[in-house]
């Protein structure tokens, strides 16, 4: 089992039932994402890309095709698979540390769960709020939780259901960087879903455009930014035009992009 | 202003003010009295009304009333809320059996349990048992409804991310379903104390030798308006005492706020 495709979805299609019609929602998708990759899937709202996502997560099943993650099929969630979702979804009659050890796997005994809730808030930068309930956190603070609770079995894939969409720009700007400093060390295989064509681009190695009504992968757009991750290069703001204009100018050509 | 609104020296002038309200309305009423505005036949002064409440003290009827009565609601009461917790947590769980039970469940609703009083009586005695029943079912259906009501209040996505993360049925029961309920459960207890409460002493005005609804009734076969108001006062503030017990019981068990977390 090659560890060069450490997610490979194979000509997968999704429907739902919309009344008496089915609604095809994902049609014929297939993608790979190789072992320690960080891939952004980036289309508008009903293009099926959070789909997508929970059927990678095995939270719901294909009506065909297949998913294989280490080349196992996926056939419902597991803990190797970490995922966070848009809401932050804390619970609410529990402390911050408590719902950071909510996501440890039963596997870790009594004083390493302890370590590691003290390692991951360390990590997220919420030391001193160990005690706090969700209530008393501002929306970026309750996203450092979920992202803490998430990373806490170190899981080898991580699935991001446009998890930064609710924040305010700059709380996003700064989560997304400390994302990806995360994703720097720990090299997690990972996927994330979003609107926001400029996170895409901040983040992925590659963008995934997927385009609605069926949702099918419209262009795969390789991310090379040769100064780092700046926002403020002519190279980003090439490939945000490159993006940009897969949604808003479908008919005009676009010279395929080099570098 | 509104920051004004919000400050907790401002809740607590008007909580103290809530106290002066109460007793100017008392004091208004032994004026009225007093100055012959008010038959005192039919409603006598708030000092006659003391003097009786001292008497009965006294001679120990008011307590051993009370007892009574309180012995009845808490028998009554804890029957009828243990049920309506499990029963309403059992169809709130499982929806086959909710619905399985709706056409039974939704008749026996609309029915007053006090309604069922004679039928109680014939059933199980003049005795304890009947009113005691009595009392369990009024206790009941507030508790059950909202536990089952609370049951279904459980967020979806919290389950969600329950499942992603592996948790045993059990645990989502326990972790999620039950936490969620207990603010509706609280609410279905405390709304059960005080019908309880109050259905212990139209039972006891219906059939009984004791207890505060005796008092109450007895005192007016007697023509004593002054005992009737000691048994009707002293309703209030137990009602209200019990309400306030269960307040801060909720505030203390359910600490959290849902509102603000996403």
């Amino acid at each position: 089992m090659g560890q060069e495709n450490d997610i490979r979805i194979d000509h997968i299609r999704q429907e739902f039932a919309l009344g008496n019609t089915t609604l095809e929602v994902l049609r014929d998708i297939d993608l790979t994402i190789k072992d320690g990759e960080f891939v952004t899937v980036v289309g508008g709202s009903g293009c099926g890309k959070s789909t997508l996502l929970r059927l990678i997560a095995g939270i719901d099943k294909p009506v065909s095709g297949h998913i294989y993650i280490h080349g196992e099929e996926v056939e419902a969630p597991s803990l190797d698979t970490g995922v966070l979702f848009q809401e932050s979804r804390l619970l609410p009659w529990y402390t911050v540390e408590k719902n950071i050890a909510y996501g440890l796997s039963a596997q870790f005994s009594k004083s390493e769960k302890k370590d590691r809730v003290r390692e991951l808030i360390e990590l997220v930068g919420l030391t001193g709020f160990e005690k706090a309930l969700p209530e008393q956190l501002s929306g970026g603070m309750q996203k450092r939780v979920a992202i803490a609770r998430t990373l806490g079995n170190r899981p080898k894939v991580l699935l991001l259901d446009e998890p930064f969409g609710a924040l305010d720009a700059f709380t996003k700007m700064n989560l997304q960087s400390e994302l990806l400093k995360i994703w720097e060390k720990e090299k997690m295989t990972t996927l994330m879903v979003t609107h926001d064509i400029e996170e895409a681009i901040y983040l992925g190695n590659r963008v995934v455009v997927m385009s609605p009504k069926p949702g099918v992968v419209k262009k795969v757009v390789p991310i090379h930014l040769t100064a780092g991750h700046s926002r403020t290069s002519s190279e980003f703001a090439q490939l945000r035009r490159i993006i940009y204009r897969e949604f808003f100018e479908d008919n005009e050509k676009e010279p395929e992009y080099t570098i | 202003m509104k920051q004004l609104k919000n400050d907790k020296n401002y809740v607590t002038l008007l909580k103290v003010l809530s106290v002066v309200l109460l007793v100017v309305l008392i004091v208004l009423w032994q004026w009225a009295a007093e100055k012959g505005l008010i038959n005192m036949i039919i409603l006598p002064a708030p000092s006659r009304v003391y003097a009786a409440f001292i008497r009965m003290v006294q001679d120990g009827s008011l307590l051993k009333h009370i007892r009574i009565s309180f012995h009845r609601v808490m028998v009554g009461y804890v029957l009828g809320a243990a049920a309506g917790v499990i029963l309403g947590f059992i169809l709130g769980a499982f929806r086959s059996l909710e619905i399985l039970t709706s056409c039974i469940l939704g008749l026996f609703r609309p029915i007053p349990p006090l309604a069922l009083i004679p039928m109680l009586i014939l059933w199980l005695g003049i005795g304890e048992n009947s009113k005691i029943a009595v009392i369990a079912l009024v206790a009941f259906w507030p508790t059950f409804v909202n536990t089952q009501e609370g049951i279904h209040q459980a967020d979806n996505k919290l389950l969600e991310l329950a499942t992603v993360l592996k948790k045993s049925r059990f645990e989502k029961i326990c972790t999620i379903i039950l936490p969620s309920a207990l603010p509706y459960v609280f609410a279905g207890l405390r709304l059960s104390i005080s019908r309880a409460w109050g259905g212990v002493v139209v039972a006891e005005m219906l059939a009984a030798s004791a207890g505060v609804g005796f008092l109450i009734q007895y005192s007016r076969e007697l023509s004593k308006p002054d005992m009737m108001l000691v048994g009707v006062i002293t309703i209030a503030v137990i009602g209200y005492l019990i309400d306030t017990l269960l307040k801060l019981l909720h505030k203390r068990i359910c600490y959290w706020h849902v509102n603000s977390i996403d």
